[in-house]
């Protein structure tokens, strides 16, 4: 780092292509297969969850497969910081969390 | 599924490509075109990360039917730019740091050209923020954006 730089802006180099449009965020790839994930949120603040009842939703052509929150305990993916589940099973943490995504094949 | 033909001009170039009836413009420049420059960020015409300019006038393309532009004159963040040469917009963002990740960026460089182009002769920071209102930002804290508009303003009116 040059001498004087501390405390002083500097021009970042990703910038440009930031803002002419040219970055590649996921949602710019086109892969085979790709699906997409739809998350559905709590609409409570804090709540027992005593059934997600997802069978509506599976029975959608494009619905490849939805997780709960029990789903993802049994594949051991783990907790967020803090230990709070990444989608909730039982009990509703928090205001907005995550009942269980979807995983679909457009997002239309 | 029906489609049609739909032909636009996109940053001065004609374009022409199949669409669903219900194709939003912002689903027909990134998928149809593979113009990914304008971004999703909610789908729910909140979030303005969609925003380009139809005939000169700034919209959320995640808020209009592909086909409802048919003819029209579009442009959006990739024809900002002449050649290496910065829109002036584009120049104040990135000097004045008003980008971090540029998720939002490209919408909002957009929506500022229109807030400048409606207050040419003059233009403060209240008037900036209020009129910023459709467009958010997860990043920067919009102080920056705020400055960056205003530098812009001066920039432009020159
Ligand atoms: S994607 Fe159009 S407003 Fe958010
Ligand atoms: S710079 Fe990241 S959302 Fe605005």
């Amino acid at each position: 780092m040059p001498e004087g730089s501390i405390g002083t802006p500097i021009k970042r180099r990703e910038d440009h292509r930031f803002l002419t449009g040219a970055g590649r965020y996921v949602g710019d790839f086109d892969r085979p297969g790709r699906t997409y994930a739809s998350m559905v949120r709590s609409p409570v603040g804090h709540a027992k969850i005593p059934n997600v009842d997802t069978s509506k939703a599976e029975a959608e052509p494009c619905v490849v497969k939805s997780l709960k929150g029990a789903d993802w305990a049994a594949d051991e993916v783990g907790a967020l910081s803090g230990g709070w589940p990444v989608i909730a099973k039982n009990e509703m943490p928090a205001t907005s969390h995550k009942v269980w995504p979807a995983l679909q094949q457009s997002n239309g | 599924m029906a489609t049609t033909t739909v032909s636009m001009t996109v940053n001065g170039k004609q374009v022409s490509a199949e669409a669903e009836n219900r194709t939003l413009l912002v689903q027909y420049l990134r998928e149809s075109l593979g113009m990914t420059g304008t971004h999703v960020g909610c789908d729910t015409s909140q979030c303005g990360a969609c925003t380009v300019h139809i005939d000169g006038l700034p919209i959320k393309s995640c808020t209009i039917l592909a086909r409802q532009v048919d003819g029209k004159d579009v442009t959006t963040i990739e024809g900002l730019a002449d050649g290496d040469t910065l829109h002036p917009m584009q120049e104040a963002f990135r000097e004045n740091h008003a980008l971090q990740c540029g998720f939002c960026t490209p919408g909002m460089v957009m929506s500022a050209i229109g807030i400048v182009e409606r207050n040419k002769d003059s233009l403060d920071e209240k008037t900036v923020r209020e009129e910023l209102e459709g467009n958010f930002c997860r990043c920067t804290g919009y102080h920056n954006i705020v400055k960056a508009i205003l530098a812009a303003h001066q920039d432009m009116a020159a």
